[in-house]
């Protein structure tokens, strides 16, 4: 490239003249001073002008260059975009990555990924990657939609949501086009708001369902005959095994079904609190034998009566048991009986009592000598007397994880848990959020006496059987625990201070993020903290 | 300990613990038994492998993910693209290297990295317009008018959520 110009251009400057050097007397120019002063200003407008085009010929010149630039970087990005790997990897691998997206709730994936260049667009055509249906059948054209999709899901698992308002003239022909593909059907997930709308439609499915999984039932209301749902029509469903209901009372079922996983949220969109009856609750799980997994969750907080009965019901395989009640209702626990129950999750869904709740450590007791192979206990802003953490400790030799939020445990009980003869010899995790009547030292003691025997200083060996060692201590916005404390757990262990994102029941609440208390860690040790602290 | 000799002509020893994630290492050994000899790696380069590696490391002895569609549809929705903490750190890698692992993943049959490396360009992804989706992976609108003309009458589809 010629660059001789710009040297042409920086010496074509005019010499400038002064004008103070020219006129006569400054003070009071005569009339040759003033035609002087005129013929200077005339000039130098002149070559102001002069300059103006020339500067106009080197921004035309400077934008040209500019726009050169510009298509040789678009040349680059579109050489770079054909060898993106986002577009050249196996179209089956892309199916997985919008298969993906659209499992995770991203209903409209499909359709977004296929529009986006003719490698995704092939590999949108995966049959599978259309398999989630969600049709809210407010909007527009639903039938159209379902036709589109399932023309392109052909023969892969259909997965359908339905959204159904109060008046929806669309269903009828919507159910007539996606029940001939029922043979398909592996999640059916339907939300009405009321009973009245859900039983039309289990009356329009009353047929096999050979596949299906998992059914969602979601409804606000009752309808206004006080209607409740027929499940009678899931009969012949023999491969259902999940099924979460929510809805203002108990579901109901005539017979035996195979169903392994039960959450059941009890809800309402009236002020008309509905009460859990004992006898209900008995029966709606003794059709449910196979049953592993159960939630009970009270959606709104409030007083619910429970009518405490004596019979109870055998749950031989249930693992997991999770009650976000009220503490009033956790009575509910004598109904049962769990001897092969792993975890159980006790959670308040009412606002914290600010002490010990007495029936429920009571219940919580007479449950837990049914079920001794529990691993995992949560009392989650259920607070029981300090006399009924010892009795749990007392029943539950296998417990590996202890989990509390708010709750008043004090350092007399976890010397309990002591190495060597201490109660729960595998325990293994602690996680301790809001428990401001322990002390971090209690903390660091126990966490000590868990160490094997080698690690510990000035010990005498013990003929005890050992217990395991603690792999981490969770502790967040527990008061007495001082920043000593936690330098000494992480000594010893993982110490965090941070939630659990997966599987903490505080990332949803949003109470535990005790960010600036993690900022404030962070600074004060200039971002050298050991890595067994988890901020 | 088994030797790996990846694209780029290095040689990696590796326990044999570690490198039997690897559904395509493990039923090699299997077939032909421990021995000296490298295993070649063409489509594997080191600085992938080397990240392949530490990924197993961390895993080693964690049981194997089963292929039932059954148990993976168990999921739920949100669990679908979470991803552990630490999983998450260690494919906190550029795009292009975030695409090698996917490949590697595949090649070598090591499910857990391979759903790792897809959920995190699920999550990329998610909730983006088709032309945020270019932008962000540098992919060129290569449609043609027909193509454009179908495009359009298939967004009355994608209305809602």
């Amino acid at each position: 490239m010629d660059r001789g110009w710009y040297h042409n251009v920086v010496v074509s400057s005019t010499p400038l003249t002064s004008v103070m050097d020219c006129v006569s007397c400054i003070r009071e120019p005569t009339e040759d001073d003033m035609t002087l002063i005129r013929q200077i200003i005339m000039s130098d407008e002149e070559a102001i002008q002069e300059l103006n085009s020339e500067t106009t010929i080197l921004y035309s010149v400077l934008e040209r260059l500019r726009l050169q630039k510009d298509k040789h970087q678009e040349n680059i990005r579109r050489a770079r975009s054909l060898l993106t790997l986002a577009r050249r990897l196996p179209p089956e691998l892309l199916a997985r990555i919008f298969e993906t997206c659209a499992k995770s709730g991203w209903t409209r994936a499909p359709v977004a990924v296929s529009q986006v260049c003719s490698a995704w667009r092939k590999a949108a055509t995966f049959p599978r990657v259309w398999s989630h249906l969600f049709l809210d059948l407010r909007s527009g054209n639903s039938t159209g939609k379902v036709e589109f999709w399932l023309s392109k899901v052909q023969h892969a698992p259909l997965h359908i949501t339905l959204d159904i308002p109060l008046e929806s003239p669309s269903l009828d022909e919507v159910l007539g086009l996606l029940i001939p593909r029922s043979k398909q059907w592996h999640t059916l997930v339907v939300k009405s708001v009321d009973s009245t709308t859900m039983n039309y439609v289990f009356r329009r499915c009353s047929f096999p369902l050979p596949n299906l999984r998992q059914l969602n039932l979601i409804t606000e209301t009752e309808s206004s005959q006080g209607e409740a749902v027929n499940m009678a029509s899931l009969q012949d469903a023999p491969r259902l095994s999940r099924l979460l209901i929510v809805q203002p009372n108990l579901p109901q079922w005539s017979s035996f079904m195979g169903v392994t996983k039960l959450h059941v949220v009890l809800s309402s969109s009236t002020l008309f609190t509905p009460s859990i009856n004992a006898t209900d609750w008995i029966e709606m799980l003794q059709a449910l034998p196979e049953l592993r997994d159960l939630t009970l969750e009270l959606s709104k907080p409030g007083t619910r009566t429970y009518n405490d009965t004596q019979p109870t019901v055998d749950l031989p395989h249930l693992e997991l048991l999770t009650l976000h009640v009220s503490p009033e209702v956790n009575g509910i626990l004598l109904t049962m009986r769990a001897p092969a129950l792993r975890q159980l999750h006790l959670r308040c869904s009412s606002e914290p009592l600010a002490r010990p709740h007495m029936p429920s450590g009571a219940h919580l007791c007479q449950f837990l000598e049914s079920s001794p192979c529990v691993r995992l206990l949560e009392l989650y802003d259920v607070d029981v007397e300090r006399i009924d953490f010892v009795r749990c400790f007392e029943l539950l030799p296998k417990l590996e994880e202890l989990r509390l939020h708010d709750s008043d445990i004090a350092d007399e009980q976890l010397r309990l848990l002591h190495g060597g003869n201490g109660y729960c010899p595998n325990l293994a995790r602690l996680d301790f959020h809001w428990c401001n009547y322990l002390t971090g030292s209690a903390l660091v003691n126990l966490t000590r006496s868990r160490l094997p025997q080698d690690e510990r200083e000035g010990r005498v060996p013990s003929t005890m059987p050992p217990t395991r060692r603690i792999h981490e201590v969770a502790v967040i916005n527990c008061l007495h625990v001082k920043e000593q404390d936690v330098l000494d757990l992480a000594e010893m262990t993982l110490c965090r201070l941070l939630m659990r994102s997966d599987e903490d029941h505080c990332y949803t609440r949003g109470c535990c993020n005790n960010e600036r208390y993690r900022q404030r860690l962070r600074l004060r040790h200039n971002n050298k903290l050991p890595e067994t602290v988890i901020l | 300990m088994v030797h790996l000799v990846t694209s780029d002509n290095v040689e990696f020893v590796v326990e044999k613990e570690v490198v039997e994630r690897s559904v395509l290492i493990k039923n090699m050994l299997e077939d032909v038994g421990e021995s000296d000899q490298s295993i070649p790696l063409a489509n594997v380069s080191s600085a992938v492998l080397r990240k392949v590696i530490e990924y197993c490391e961390h895993h080693r002895g964690e049981p194997l993910p089963s292929g039932d569609a059954d148990q993976n549809q168990d999921e739920t929705r949100k669990r679908t693209t979470d991803i552990s903490e630490w999983d998450q750190k260690f494919i906190t890698v550029d795009q292009e290297m975030l695409f090698e692992i996917i490949l590697a993943a595949n090649y070598l049959d090591i499910k857990s990295l391979l759903d790792v490396g897809c959920k995190t360009v699920a999550n990329m992804i998610k909730g983006k317009t088709p032309d945020e989706i270019r932008r962000l992976f540098n992919i060129v609108n290569d449609f043609t008018p027909e193509e454009e003309a179908q495009i359009k009458k298939e967004n009355e589809w994608a209305e809602d959520r």
